[in-house]
């Protein structure tokens, strides 16, 4: 499975420029790793993702109702129907923090490899080379 | 007939080996993960954080005292809309760390506002906590406040 959520991130990180969800600006790889590593030490750890994806959950959440619906889940490029059902623990059809939360966590841990807790630089060369 | 009951029973065993190798590909290590929404979505969302950019609903109205006080007292009529309408498009629109700048040509007053943490509290609602700094007359007055976003949309200050 990691064969396939690796190269997949590298992508979406790297290759290509990401499209924001509302503003349809192109993002730059640079930009987007920016974004993510909070205290600038070139690593991006846990708490920092966590944070900035709790901060995405509020900007994809287009009503503000605390949820978010796989309508407003499939505006942002790159995401799968199959892994948002996966990720909808309680089976209501929408995504609670906590459910994001934690889906988005087994995300960092897969690309954690040394299981410092951060993704360093040599994780994300081996995560672009992957 | 004895060598194809052999051979079958070769293919069988050598199926559940396979069936086996399989399933150990799937759970072993605890690095292997099923779960998670993909990097290609992580990405979308880390994009989604960083760009902000609003919701494509119209900024609602400031409840509560976002300039108090003193301070409140020193800025006219249209500086206070002014810093309103800013706060208002900061909490709604912007990623924390990037700021809303105001200023009132008329009085010479300007204010930063910048989010710098969101949060959701147990009932779903959003809060976003925020640094304001306003110039008076070239003096700097910086506070640190939290604001709730409203079933209706309106932001409340409510620190």
């Amino acid at each position: 499975m990691r064969q396939f959520a690796l190269p997949l991130m590298a992508i979406a990180l790297i290759s290509a420029p990401v499209v924001c969800a509302q503003s349809q600006q192109p993002l730059t790889r640079k930009q987007i790793m920016e974004s993510a590593d909070k205290n600038r030490d070139s690593k991006i750890g846990r708490v920092e993702f966590l944070e900035r994806m709790r901060e995405a959950f509020f900007f994809v959440d287009v009503n503000k109702d605390g949820f978010l619906t796989s309508e407003e889940y499939q505006r942002l490029q790159g995401t799968d129907p199959r892994r948002f059902a996966r990720a909808d623990r309680s089976k209501d059809g929408k995504l609670s923090l906590d459910e994001f939360l934690k889906a988005i966590t087994e995300d960092f841990d897969a690309t954690d490899k040394n299981d410092d807790g951060v993704l360093d630089d040599k994780e994300v060369k081996a995560w672009i080379a992957d | 007939m004895a060598i194809g009951k052999h051979a079958c029973r070769e293919t069988l065993v050598s199926a559940i080996l396979v069936a086996f190798l399989l399933m150990g590909c799937e759970s072993m290590g605890p690095k292997t993960t099923v779960g998670g929404l993909g990097g290609a979505a992580a990405g979308g969302l880390l994009g989604a954080a960083l760009g902000g950019g609003g919701t494509g609903i119209a900024a609602g109205a400031i409840l509560g005292g976002l300039i108090g006080g003193a301070i409140g007292d020193r800025l006219d009529a249209a500086d206070r809309e002014k810093a309103r309408v800013a706060a208002s498009q900061a909490f709604e629109s912007v990623p924390s760390g990037q700021s809303v700048t105001w200023r009132n040509p008329d009085s010479g007053n300007s204010g930063v506002v910048t989010p710098v943490r969101t949060y959701q509290v147990s009932s779903g609602q959003y809060c976003r906590e925020y640094t304001q700094t306003i110039y008076i007359g070239g003096e700097k007055h910086q506070t640190y406040g939290t604001a709730c976003r409203q079933p209706d949309g309106t932001w409340k200050i409510v620190n």
